[in-house]
């Protein structure tokens, strides 16, 4: 606060003892002038110390002036020989000092306040100033001073340059609605202050109506928010990436409230869902969205979760709008009030569709390359075992009439030498039949391993002529008599003729061999519609069918070579046509009541298919 | 086919031409051994438990040598052996294989079953002959 004003306050300076010290002497100098240097008319004297009385009041306060003021009326009363005209002139003197002394401290007060007014004003961080009614400036605190500038805001001073140009309008705008009733508005706006910098100030303008209602002025206090002004953009900034980010997030956002309602959810969930945020927020579960399976899993889970307060990647199936099913990956936290119950849920679903899929897909390819190579490993083992079996009867089957050949010639040819002849004629006849049974094998095993190679010719094949072909061969062929053979209904197949027509060969062969010691014999040949297969059926000599497996197998015998001669090829050879075919082969029989040999092959629908 | 002279040595084999070139192996050998033929597993394994057909021969020795083909008809070397083991009278016939193969399964299965020896059949009539009489001499002392 600053110092008083000195012409009106230097005695509150002394101390009460300098007060009274320079009163004392002033008084007694103006008595001892009034008692001795004035002429003694008595009158004068004590009119003159009376004067001085005032004075006294006003430069040392009342306790001196009354002590004045008691020393001049014993003085009168002990020399004056008119004691009334004294009291008179001290009373009327002490009178004068006493108004003067409180006219001095009424003054003093109203100056005091005023000061006190203007540096509390100034003093004031906030911009203060008073516009006259056309905005002009009146006053101005030191705070808006020196904000605005001190040339802008010279009293005087038209307020327009001091807002930033864009917030004008609103300004006036806000202005433009004080009224009596409705005396203060506020503003935030910008303005040019006085480094020329731009602030933000937030702005609480008065109207000042006079008892009319004129707007007699109005009063501005500002205050900077700059700072804050320039936090809330940025938040605003922030929270419009987060919301953006959250709306268009690469996953699906969402918030459940306790009851599984959805509370928020953005754009891709409602994509996925199909339908508006407005539709589901307070309105739909997402249960209603999940598969019902998903969904009795959600509900459990949902109630787990409230609890534990985290779902980690669960996995759940979201329904699309078109009925089918999207798989998601679940991640969801729990936010619970400040009393710890569960309010919302924040969670978030990532679409794994495309992986499940791929999972799917990988797990069929593993699953079809499996069944490939179990497919390929087993025909490989049966190749491997066919090779191995096959080489072994060779060297079985080939050795025999080797060796017997080899025999003969060496009896022979120690029976020449002793002179012994009786064996010659059996031994050249056995040495014949030993070739030629091997030729007959050659021959045999070179069409088997052939049949393997050769790729199949895909003609329509009429089976009754396949059948009356073969037998022509047989008739010349076959040593025995020709078996009465009745032949049913063969409808037609697709595949190789020869090779079907070595079938029939081969099963009409065989069967003409084992029955033809029956009588009479009789062989069967037909289509059993319901097997789907072709049949040949004799009433030869049968065999034990649980030996029927090896039958197949090349050089593999059900009987002995003297009694039934045959290369042990015969059925392979059957076996491998039906099979590259597509076909089955099998056989019924049981010994002494004949074989059924049956056999299937594509027709002209199923050709193509293996 | 049935004798009422015990033999001494039971051949087992389809193949015609392999017995006669046993037979004259044998009589080479010695004109004394009386040899019975079989031309399969199945008659083999009657004859040795003396079943049905060799019934009658219930009472007369078993053979003292066996040579038994591998591969034959409805029965094969190893069932034979089977069936024979499997009875206390012809539990210690010694049953020697003659057999085209040389294959090791096929030995293997063969001792298993219970086979005394393992000949391999060799491809000409001079080892073949050798290889037959030996076999003999090793067992019958001769």
């Amino acid at each position: 606060m600053r110092t008083r004003h000195t012409a009106l306050l230097f005695r509150d300076q002394w101390s009460a003892v300098q007060r009274w010290l320079y009163a004392g002497l002033l008084l007694a100098a103006l008595a001892a002038l009034c008692g001795y240097l004035l002429p003694d008319d008595g009158s004068l004297q004590y009119l003159t110390f009376a004067l001085a009385l005032p004075l006294v009041f006003f430069f040392f306060g009342r306790g001196p002036g009354i002590a004045g003021l008691g020393i001049g009326m014993s003085l009168g009363m002990l020399f004056h020989p008119a004691p009334w005209a004294t009291v008179a002139f001290l009373l009327l003197g002490a009178t004068i000092g006493w108004l003067i002394n409180l006219l001095q401290t009424a003054l003093l007060t109203y100056r005091e306040s005023e000061r006190l007014e203007i540096a509390v004003m100034d003093a004031q961080s906030d911009w203060i100033a008073r516009f006259d009614p056309q905005g002009h400036f009146l006053y101005k605190n030191a705070a808006a001073e020196q904000i605005y500038g001190t040339e802008t805001s010279r009293i005087g001073n038209f307020w327009h340059p001091i807002p930033v140009k864009e917030d004008v309008p609103l300004i006036e705008a806000e202005l433009s609605k004080l009224s009596p009733a409705h005396p203060v508005v506020s503003v935030e706006n910008r303005i040019h202050s006085g480094d020329g910098g731009i602030r933000w100030g937030h702005f609480i303008n008065k109207g000042i109506f006079d008892a009319k209602g004129e707007l007699v002025a109005f009063q501005c206090e500002g205050r900077d928010i700059t700072e804050r002004k320039s936090l809330e953009l940025r938040l605003a900034k922030v929270a419009e990436e987060l919301e953006s980010l959250y709306e268009h997030a690469p996953c699906a956002y969402y918030s459940l409230d306790p009851d599984g309602v959805f509370q928020r959810a953005n754009r891709l969930l409602c994509e996925w869902v199909g339908q508006p945020a407005e539709a589901l927020v307070g309105k739909r579960r997402i249960a209603d969205f999940l598969s019902p399976a998903s969904s009795v899993e959600f509900l459990r889970r949902h109630r787990a979760f409230q609890a534990e307060g985290r779902i980690e990647n669960a996995e759940f199936e979201v329904l699309n709008p078109d009925g089918s099913i999207r798989y998601v990956n679940l991640n969801s936290n729990a936010i619970y009030d400040a009393d710890g119950r569960f309010i919302l849920t924040r969670s978030a679903m990532v679409d794994v569709t495309a992986r499940k899929q791929a999972e799917v897909e990988i797990k069929h390819l593993n699953d079809s390359l499996e069944r490939r190579i179990k497919e390929r490993t087993r025909a490989l083992r049966y190749k491997s075992e066919e090779l191995e079996s096959f080489t072994y009867s060779l060297s079985h089957d080939l050795r025999a009439p080797l060796r017997a050949i080899n025999g003969w010639a060496c009896i022979l040819r120690e029976d020449m030498a002793e002179g012994n002849t009786t064996s010659w004629l059996d031994g050249l006849k056995k040495i014949e039949a030993s070739s030629e049974q091997m030729a007959r094998l050659m021959d045999a095993l070179l069409s088997l391993s052939a049949l393997g190679n050769s790729s199949l010719a895909n003609s329509e094949i009429d089976n009754h002529r396949m059948v009356q072909l073969a037998l022509d061969v047989l008739r010349q062929t076959q040593a025995e008599g020709m078996a009465d053979i009745h032949i049913g209904p063969l409808p037609p197949a697709i595949g190789a003729p020869e090779l079907i027509r070595q079938v029939w060969e081969n099963l009409l062969s065989n069967a003409i061999k084992f029955s033809a010691r029956s009588n009479p014999p009789r062989i069967d040949v037909g289509y059993d519609a319901g097997l789907r297969a072709y049949f040949v059926r004799d009433n030869g000599i049968g065999f034990d069918i649980s030996l029927a497996q090896k039958i197949f197998q090349p050089f593999e015998r059900m009987h002995g070579g003297h009694k039934y001669p045959g290369t042990g090829i015969g059925l392979s050879v059957v076996e491998r046509v039906v099979r590259r075919h597509g076909g089955k082969v099998w056989c019924e029989a049981a010994p002494g009541s004949g074989a059924t040999f049956y056999f299937s092959l594509p027709n002209r629908d199923e050709a193509g298919k293996p | 086919m049935n004798t009422v002279i015990a033999p001494e040595l039971l051949i087992v084999d389809d193949d015609e031409n392999d017995r006669s070139l046993i037979q004259r192996a044998l009589r080479r050998l010695s004109p004394a051994v009386v040899a019975q033929e079989l031309v399969d597993g199945e008659s083999a394994i009657h004859f040795l438990l003396r079943e049905q057909e060799f019934a009658a021969l219930k009472e007369q020795p078993l053979p003292k040598l066996v040579l038994c083909d591998m591969k034959m008809p409805f029965r094969n070397g190893i069932e034979v052996i089977r069936a024979a083991r499997g009875s206390q009278a012809s539990a210690t016939v010694p049953i020697v294989i003659l057999s085209s193969s040389g294959h090791t399964r096929d030995i293997e299965e063969a001792m298993a079953a219970g086979a005394n020896e393992y000949v391999i059949k060799p491809s000409t009539y001079g080892e073949f002959s050798r290889s037959v009489q030996e076999t003999v001499q090793r067992w019958l002392g001769r």
